[in-house]
């Protein structure tokens, strides 16, 4: 990466913050004010006591540049939001509205949006105006839930887990100094044109979409226990994604991009260049691969597909909250001390880390949105389980938080949530040696091939105890390793799916790579930025199911610039498809390091009502372009469909 | 190796950027969209299946800025751009086509999602790409012609087990129009609009009464580009800007009083009068602070006075009902081939009688831009079908005279009338003739005289009901449960609103006096004959419509011998427990 082009182009054009937002510490003394004031007077204003109130302010800049075809969606778009959540607490610790009210559908241990727009703008009156509604939304329902919560548990059998339903814990008071929020906008603006026009060279890619997004979310949290927090997280994201459609109609995409804190580390045109040129390569590689068939056998997961492998068996499952939770599968509960998976490897959950290597970790945080400092987890050390991840909801024999309680700035509460989750394997063997591995273990099985999963869109599980205690992986690509020294073939359209305990006794061995998945995971409180980070593993057995198919033809017209018959022939068609054969062909086997770090979702949700055409439909209906439309689709899917 | 593609790239890109420039003149929308109809239209089929006759694209582009404040600070600030491609495509002919009516689910709060339907929309580049927009044409054409070709099936399939009489032809043949207007472009200083919308919203400090309140603004440049095979070519551009400030009180026994006021400025980006703004929103707050202390009303049927801006809201709720002309004329869903919002249409049989007191004329006119120095919203030249636009007369002293109608002609009238607002046939904006008229004091003693003939003891006076807006505002104020609106377009009933100022009138002293808390109950398109006279105070007024739009009405008051009021049944969640603190320190002090 060339430092010296990034600075000049960073002078370029700076758009920063309006100056009306610049006096932060102001709305810090306006929500304590309210704060104070609400906490005095409803303290005994309803029938169980108030006793604890806390508001968080996220208040979110973004812009962002997405681009298609070589052409600018609609400029650059800059947009402000805030959001503005109240928790009121009544009863007391042991015992409060937000106990889990059993025998009823989730949404009904959900309070209902209240639908009051938040101030943009540092005005105390209008700030405290605000706040005054919705802490008397809050606290009504607050009061409601309490009553429902002292029937339900009247008319139920006792708990299994007693633990209370809120962790003592010290206030904090942390603030963090405004950072300069910067976007080269004109050089990203013809930067970001000229990457997707890269798309132009490929005949059959349809839909494309490279697009840049710059954010920054300044935090503010108040409790009436006297915690203050004021905080902020920038990340940078460029994203590309290109489509095409195979002949048997299944719908093929890729996408590939990165998430960073700070402009700075992000690579220069060239790399960009390079990447988008790459997934538009794979996508063309895609259409003439074969489709998968149904298989069980041995299979190599890539370092990000192992990650995301782990985040979706092993992470969600040991998110302290579920534990007690008796709709929850519990699969780990009482395993506590018991070894769970191989005892060479080590599971730990570290929020506090910023990096692996080079690569920025997505979900590194100071404090978590309970304001409690965050912590190193060590989950499973050596095959054993250790804990589990805690928000301030105690479960036995973990009365504390462990700076794990996340969620979304929109309208959730926070829950135990991953951060940084990082497997390590005491015992590794050079890639190559992994590989001769997987052909050894499918010959000994009697199989023709194995796999090899590189690429991967993300995953879901199931954690409720109504649904299977299953996990889903969507690979992208898979490669199958002949036994007999054929040459390795790609392969499309499989899906990995598994049992959680199952599946983790299948590792055998680890490799000496480690690759990060950077992604958001969705779940009931909110999307939240997390990472994974796992060594390639090679599992003696995995189970491939084929994708969902569409049945629509590709087009029956080639693309514009593609048409012969066209009079008025565009004149860089030949120029492109010149390019096109030019390009180098990247080794499908072999993954190189510069592109480990993606925008991926990986992730469930208690949402059992949810289903996947839901989530597909609704993002139909957003006002973006069609491509985005489907792209946002799968993220929700794998956001919310998430189960 | 991969330094010579860059470098090739980059030579590439120069060359289109000079191409761009040099066709500069001619709009590269029209042109890439031609280009790619002109393939379409003869190469795009399959084995048994011919290509599109029909294929129509239009591009709209909104340019938009959004504003909102609440209690003095902004609490929305948006600017938005974009460009949306939307292509109709047709195989079979004129008599049969592929077009079916969109299959989608009665979501009253949903105006815009697109389902399955005739046609395909999707985002288009903003920037004037002709790569990128055919690129995108393309696929949304391809897309929209496998879609055309497995509709026409299966309404082939469809005639061929049902028996469908005097079947009407799918899509009328109409004079292609050619209309070229300059391109608008969004020039507002949005710090001039910030401040102005933060001194109206902080209008409400002066107010404790007044529990919450809201203020927001929407400017816009709207150009359109329609294009299609049978030589219709036209690109509309308009401009508008509207506030809307809306506050609620809250009585006593709880009742949520809500209220809101629109000031627009027609065809331009130009700020309302600012100080006519300041009053209307002082008139606003004062008036939900009365509203909220005024008496509550006893259940009532007998002779109701629709006086200035209430008569307006009356027309807007009867309008729907003189559009009778759909997306399509076969309903899948319904199983029919006249669409269940045709069938449900009381006035479906009625062309030719009478429908209205003859003092009753409607006429609607979507090109005249202003009355008496007011300008109007709603209006356009040519409509969504590129026809241009007709002034039509609805109802003529009573008599049912035509609806309006798009291009999908229904088994009475065959062609388009210039009214396709989205593919229905809908008003724009209409006016309320008065063959006779009477004077404010004449309307009042003609009311009282009513009244004591029914033998009543007061009378009611509407000055304003609820609008489409209103609700939204304050936290649970359902003055009305929403899921009893009716579709848009969809006249099986007749949706009154609420009033939100209603006045008694005593027979005996001719007091007037504030009073709440009523609705309409079942109310019917009976009302246009009950009308006993019209005022001679005809003026325009602006409503907000069930869309995010507003539109414009010309009427004068009107008087019906007899509608029906009644208290509605559900109760309001209790006020805050504790005052705003803003009103709560400055008491203190």
């Amino acid at each position: 990466m060339s430092s010296a082009k990034l600075a000049t182009l960073v002078a370029a054009l700076v758009l920063s913050q309006l100056p009306a937002r610049a006096d932060s510490s102001q709305i810090m003394k306006t929500m304590e004010t309210e704060l104070q004031r609400s906490f005095a007077k409803l303290k005994n204003a309803g029938a169980a006591p108030l006793y604890f109130l806390a508001y968080r302010l996220y208040d979110e800049d973004e812009q962002k540049i997405s681009g298609h075809y070589g052409a600018l969606n609609s400029g650059l778009r800059s947009s402000h939001s805030r959001y503005l959540k109240v928790e009121v607490r009544v009863g007391s610790p042991e015992s409060d509205n937000t106990h889990k009210i059993r025998g009823k559908y989730f949404y009904e241990n959900y309070a209902s949006l209240s639908a009051i727009p938040v101030t943009q703008e540092n005005d105390e009156a209008a700030l405290r105006y605000c706040l005054w509604l919705k802490t008397d939304d809050a606290f009504k329902k607050a009061q409601e839930k309490y009553r429902q919560v002292k029937v339900n548990k009247a008319v139920k059998a006792e708990d299994e887990d007693a633990a209370d339903d809120f962790s003592h814990e010290s206030s904090r008071i942390y603030e963090e100094p405004g950072s300069t929020f910067k976007v080269d906008a004109s050089g990203w603006l013809d930067r970001v044109k000229r990457l997707s026009a890269i798309y132009k060279n490929f005949p059959n890619i349809q839909d494309s979409d490279v697009t840049l997004t710059a954010e920054k979310t300044r935090r503010y949290i108040v409790s009436s226990e006297g915690t203050k927090i004021e905080d902020e997280r920038v990340q940078y994201r460029f994203v590309t994604t290109a489509e095409s459609k195979a002949e048997d109609g299944m719908k093929l995409w890729l996408y590939d991009g990165l998430e960073l804190p700070s402009v700075v580390e992000m690579p220069g045109e060239q790399k960009l260049e390079s990447m988008v040129t790459r997934v538009a390569e794979s996508v063309e590689a895609l259409r003439k691969a074969p489709k998968v068939e149904p298989y069980a056998g041995p299979a190599i997961l890539r370092g990000r597909a192992a990650a995301v492998f782990f985040h979706e068996t092993f992470g969600h499952r040991i998110e302290g909250h579920r534990q007690k939770d008796e709709d929850e599968g519990r699969t780990f509960t009482r395993k506590l001390g018991q070894l769970v998976m191989p005892s060479f490897i080590t599971v730990i959950d570290d929020p506090c880390r910023q990096k692996i290597g080079n690569t920025s970790l997505n979900g590194y945080y100071k404090f978590d949105d309970e304001g409690i400092p965050a912590q190193k987890v060590v989950l499973v050390d050596h095959g054993i389980l250790k804990s589990f991840l805690m928000s301030r909801s105690p479960v036995k024999g973990f009365p504390n938080s462990n700076g794990h309680g996340r969620c979304s700035p929109f309208y959730y509460e926070p829950a135990a949530r991953q951060g940084n989750l990082i497997v390590e394997s005491s015992k590794v063997v050079p890639y190559a040696t992994l590989r001769q591995m997987l052909i050894d273990e499918a010959k000994k099985q009697g199989k023709p091939y194995g796999l090899i999963f590189d690429e991967i869109a993300g995953g879901f599980t199931f954690t409720s105890a109504l649904a299977l205690q299953a996990y889903k992986l969507m690979p992208l690509r898979v490669l199958k390793v002949f036994t007999d020294g054929r040459p390795d073939e790609l392969l499309r359209g499989a899906n990995i799916i598994g049992t959680p305990l199952q599946s983790l006794e299948q590792i055998i061995a680890a490799g000496d790579d480690v690759e990060t998945f950077n992604g958001t995971c969705g779940a009931e409180s909110g999307d939240v930025p997390v990472s994974a980070s796992s060594p390639s593993l090679l599992l003696k057995t995995i189970e491939v199911e084929r994708q969902e198919k569409d049945y629509d033809k590709p087009p029956l017209l080639p693309a514009p610039l593609f048409d012969d018959q066209t009079k008025n022939k565009h004149p860089r068609s030949e120029g492109a498809a010149r390019n096109t054969g030019g390009k180098r062909e990247r080794d499908a086997g072999n993954s190189s390091s510069d592109r480990r770090e993606r925008k991926e979702s990986a992730g469930r949700s208690t949402d059992t009502n949810n289903s996947g055409k839901d989530a597909h439909k609704d993002s139909g209906k957003s006002g973006t372009r069609a491509g985005d439309g489907h792209r946002n689709g799968r993220q929700d899917k794998k956001g919310k469909l998430d189960q | 190796m991969k330094k010579l593609f860059v470098l090739n790239t980059i030579a590439l890109l120069l060359l289109l950027t000079c191409s761009a420039t040099v066709k500069a003149e001619d709009d590269v929308v029209f042109r890439a969209l031609s280009d790619e109809m002109a393939r379409s239209c003869s190469r795009l089929k399959l084995k048994e299946h011919g290509p599109p006759f029909y294929l129509g694209y239009t591009v709209t582009e909104s340019d938009t800025m959004h504003l909102s404040a609440a209690f003095g600070a902004l609490s929305g600030d948006g600017k938005n751009r974009w460009r949306r491609l939307t292509v109709d495509l047709r195989v079979g002919d004129y008599n049969l086509d592929s077009s079916k009516a969109t299959e989608r689910l009665y979501m009253p709060w949903d105006w815009s999602g697109d389902y399955e339907s005739t046609e395909k929309d999707s985002t288009v580049t903003a920037d004037d790409d002709y790569d990128s927009i055919r690129h995108t044409a393309w696929l949304q054409t391809d897309s929209a012609y496998k879609k055309a070709v497995e509709s026409l099936g299966e309404k082939k399939d469809y005639l061929e087990r049902s028996s469908v009489i005097e079947r009407p032809p799918d899509l009328s043949k109409e004079k292609p129009a050619e209309l070229i207007q300059p391109l608008q472009k969004l020039n507002v200083s949005r710090d001039k609009w910030r401040q102005t919308i933060r001194r109206i919203s902080t209008i409400f400090r002066d107010y404790p009464g007044v529990e919450t309140s809201e203020v927001e603004s929407t400017c816009s440049a709207d150009n359109r580009w329609f294009l299609n095979n049978e030589g219709f070519k036209n690109r509309t551009g308009s401009k508008s800007a509207h506030i809307i400030a809306s506050a609620a009180a809250r009585a006593k026994d709880g009742m949520w009083c809500c209220d809101c006021e629109v000031l627009h400025a027609a065809r331009s980006d130009e700020l309302p009068d600012a100080e006519l703004l300041e009053k209307k929103t002082r008139d606003l707050a004062a008036r939900v602070v009365a509203m909220s202390n005024a008496p509550l009303v006893d259940d009532y049927i007998g002779p109701v006075l629709f006086e200035g801006t209430s008569a307006a809201s009356l027309v807007q709720a009867v309008a729907p009902f003189f559009g009778c002309s759909h997306e399509s004329n076969w309903d899948k869903n319904a199983n029919s081939y006249a669409p269940l919002r045709e069938q449900k249409n009381v006035l479906k049989k009625k062309l030719g009688k009478k429908i209205a007191s003859r003092s009753l004329t409607i006429v609607d006119d979507p090109l005249t831009p202003e009355f008496n120095g007011v300008s109007l919203m709603g209006g356009y030249s040519v409509d969504d079908e590129g026809v241009v636009a007709q002034k039509l007369t609805l109802v003529d002293k009573g008599v049912l005279q035509t609806f309006c109608m798009s291009r999908v002609p229904t088994r009475n009238l065959k062609q388009s009338n210039g009214h396709a607002r989205g593919h229905y046939g809908r008003t724009s904006i209409v006016y309320v003739q008065p063959e006779q008229t009477a004077t404010p004091a004449e309307l009042r003693s003609k009311l009282i005289e009513l009244g004591k003939e029914e033998g009543l003891e007061y009378v009611l006076v509407v000055k304003k009901m609820a609008s489409y807006r209103t609700y939204s505002m304050s936290r649970s104020a359902t003055l009305f449960d929403p899921f009893t609106w009716s579709y848009k377009g969809d006249p099986s009933e007749l949706v009154l609103l609420p009033p939100v100022e209603l006045f008694k009138v005593n027979v005996a002293t001719g007091k007037e006096e504030l009073v709440r808390g009523a609705v309409f109950t079942n109310p019917t398109l009976r009302m246009l004959r009950d009308i006993v006279a019209l005022g001679d105070d005809k003026k325009a007024y602006t409503l907000p419509e069930r869309s995010d739009d507003v539109a414009s009405v010309v009427t004068p008051s009107i008087l019906v011998r007899e509608a029906e009021l009644k208290r509605p049944v559900s109760e309001e969640e209790k006020p805050p427990l504790i005052p705003n603190p803003y009103f709560e320190a400055k008491q203190a002090k």
